[in-house]
């Protein structure tokens, strides 16, 4: 009984440790977006300087 | 580096060891090591997750232009998508610390009170017997009401205070719906974020007109779909979900939604089709079928139910280890408070079948005959309709069983099939004793399709065949308490199919 309490509780962790990676992930993965959309535009106004 | 924004706002702080009301208990000490060892691990990973510094990453690219940049962080929804990560963390957070107090309170047998309860009420037919102080649980023996059907008598229990029960199943039910609006949001952000909406509106406005960027558009907005439809799919059932809890909030209480089903399941019993379904579906005797009939009636009328208000997570229908028979069974108040008629029908059908170990052969085999082949099952798992539905989770712990055994379990896709029937009846598809066709399947497909069904019924037609759902519903009562009595399940006048 306490193996299975110990389980759940595992199975519990498990579950919360991987909405963290995965919100680390999905965070990282907008990040990238975001700075690769604003170098486009800075591309963009170096042209424009040039 | 800064310092995470959740660390430094404390919002992780604070949930846990602030109880000095709590009493004093004799817990065990290894479980409750434990679970210290895991509150701490969570904390620790809670700062693995440190959201993101905008204005940082926007002083090193450097924009001349603040209005392109603000344009794009807005088009973006930079700002609610980092909230929206961090809310997320931060539920999971609170979710997880108060199942592990939870969890470490049941094993000392103690009641903490307060905002992380582990209150649990104790019900039985004739009503609400709660107590904040002790027992945790009435022992099923005291909960069983009378011959009369009048409530056991309760006196310790109901000299302590009484658990507002409706109070707490309404906290519960309004964190559910928190976390549903959350995951709403979410997934129309997705839907706005999409590959396949952003480039449709550029095609459709016309800023995308080279051949080549067209092609790797299509070929996006391909990739993109799955993931549109989960969106879909996940949207619709959370909106259905706070449509569900709303309701039950204002119209029905804990004790109303069991009774309202164990009124359903009896009278689904008593009926002379269901009679018919265990003589020529499942080929007993006419006697047999009968007493089966009386025992199920019995069974599901007497059996103790209660409701632990500190669980967010699984129901249970418990059996004693020395006689196999069902002792009681204890709903999860999260699950409670997001579906109660189905939830309470799904264990009430495990305790009318004595969980796998009464169904008659004929009825195991149809279960085991309607399957998919395991390697369509694995298939499904990635499938939107698959995430949605669950599958894939390939571990089970609760059940020592990995996904797939558990699901196939032939008791697992009873209870399903239970409340598939009272699903189909409460959205005006069918009757439980109507003949189940080729047309209604198609009807509970195309609603499972629009998201419309629950995960647990998703997962029955998922794992199922067309001709094998149609054939156990058209065949399978579930047969069981007969299970004893002498040629119980040799087959009447029907002949049996190897």
């Amino acid at each position: 009984m306490e193996e299975d309490a110990k389980d759940t509780a595992d199975k519990a962790y498990a579950d919360y440790a991987k909405t963290v990676d995965e919100a680390v992930a999905e965070e990282k993965d907008m990040l990238k977006e975001y700075r690769t959309r604003l170098e486009e535009e800075k591309v963009k106004e170096l042209r424009q300087d040039m | 580096m800064e310092s995470p924004e959740h660390a430094q706002s404390g919002v992780f702080e604070g949930k846990r060891g602030d109880d000095a009301s709590a009493p004093s208990v004799s817990l065990n000490e290894s479980f409750s090591d434990h679970i210290e060892t895991l509150l701490d691990a969570a904390k620790q990973k809670s700062e693995e997750f440190v959201p993101a510094d905008i204005s940082a990453l926007e002083g090193s690219v450097g924009l001349k232009d603040r209005s392109v940049q603000e344009g794009i962080r807005n088009e973006m929804r930079i700002p609610e998508r980092k909230d929206g990560l961090l809310a997320r963390v931060k539920t999971a957070y609170d979710a997880l610390v108060g199942t592990l107090e939870n969890m470490r309170a049941r094993a000392a047998g103690s009641v903490v009170r307060g905002g992380k309860t582990a209150m649990i009420a104790a019900m039985t037919l004739g009503g609400i017997q709660a107590s904040a102080q002790e027992p945790v649980r009435m022992e099923a023996s005291q909960a069983k009401p009378d011959s009369l059907g009048n409530a056991a008598d309760t006196s310790d229990a109901s000299a302590a205070s009484p658990i507002d029960v409706e109070q707490r199943y309404g906290e519960i039910a309004s964190t559910e719906i928190a976390g549903l609006r959350q995951n709403i949001q979410a997934q129309k952000e997705v839907l706005d974020n999409s590959n396949t909406k952003i480039l449709m509106d550029k095609m459709r406005m016309g800023l995308i007109s080279d051949k080549n960027i067209q092609k790797s558009a299509a070929e996006d907005l391909a990739k993109d779909k799955d993931d549109s439809i989960f969106a879909n799919l996940s949207l619709v059932q959370s909106e259905q979900n706070v449509k569900n809890l709303s309701e039950n909030l204002n119209d029905s209480s804990v004790m109303g939604d069991i009774n309202a089903s164990r009124d359903w399941m009896v009278k689904h019993f008593e009926s002379p089709e269901y009679l018919n379904k265990l003589v020529e579906g499942e080929h007993m005797n006419i006697d047999s079928a009968r007493a089966e009939q009386q025992a199920r009636i019995d069974a599901v009328n007497n059996v103790p139910v209660y409701v632990d208000m500190s669980d967010l997570g699984e129901s249970v229908t418990e059996f004693d280890s020395t006689t196999g028979n069902p002792k009681d069974i204890i709903y999860s108040a999260g699950q409670i408070a997001q579906n109660p008629k189905e939830v309470t029908i799904h264990e009430m059908e495990h305790v009318a079948t004595d969980a796998e170990f009464a169904m008659t052969p004929e009825a195991q085999r149809l279960y085991a005959e309607a399957l998919r082949p395991r390697e369509e099952f694995d298939t499904l798992v990635y499938t939107p309709l698959g995430q949605i539905a669950g599958l894939s989770d390939d571990t089970a712990s609760d059940h020592q069983l990995n996904n797939f055994e558990y699901l196939t379990h032939p008791s697992e896709m009873d209870a399903r099939k239970k409340t598939l029937e009272k699903a189909m009846e409460d959205l005006g598809i069918k009757k439980p004793f109507d003949t189940m066709t080729h047309e209604h399947y198609q009807k509970i497909r195309k609603l499972m399709e629009e998201g419309k069904l629950n995960y647990s019924i998703m997962q029955l037609i998922l794992i199922t065949t067309e001709d094998g759902l149609i054939d156990i519903l058209n065949n399978v009562a579930a047969s069981g308490k007969a299970k004893e009595k002498p040629g119980a399940f040799e087959p009447a006048e029907t002949e049996m199919v190897a």
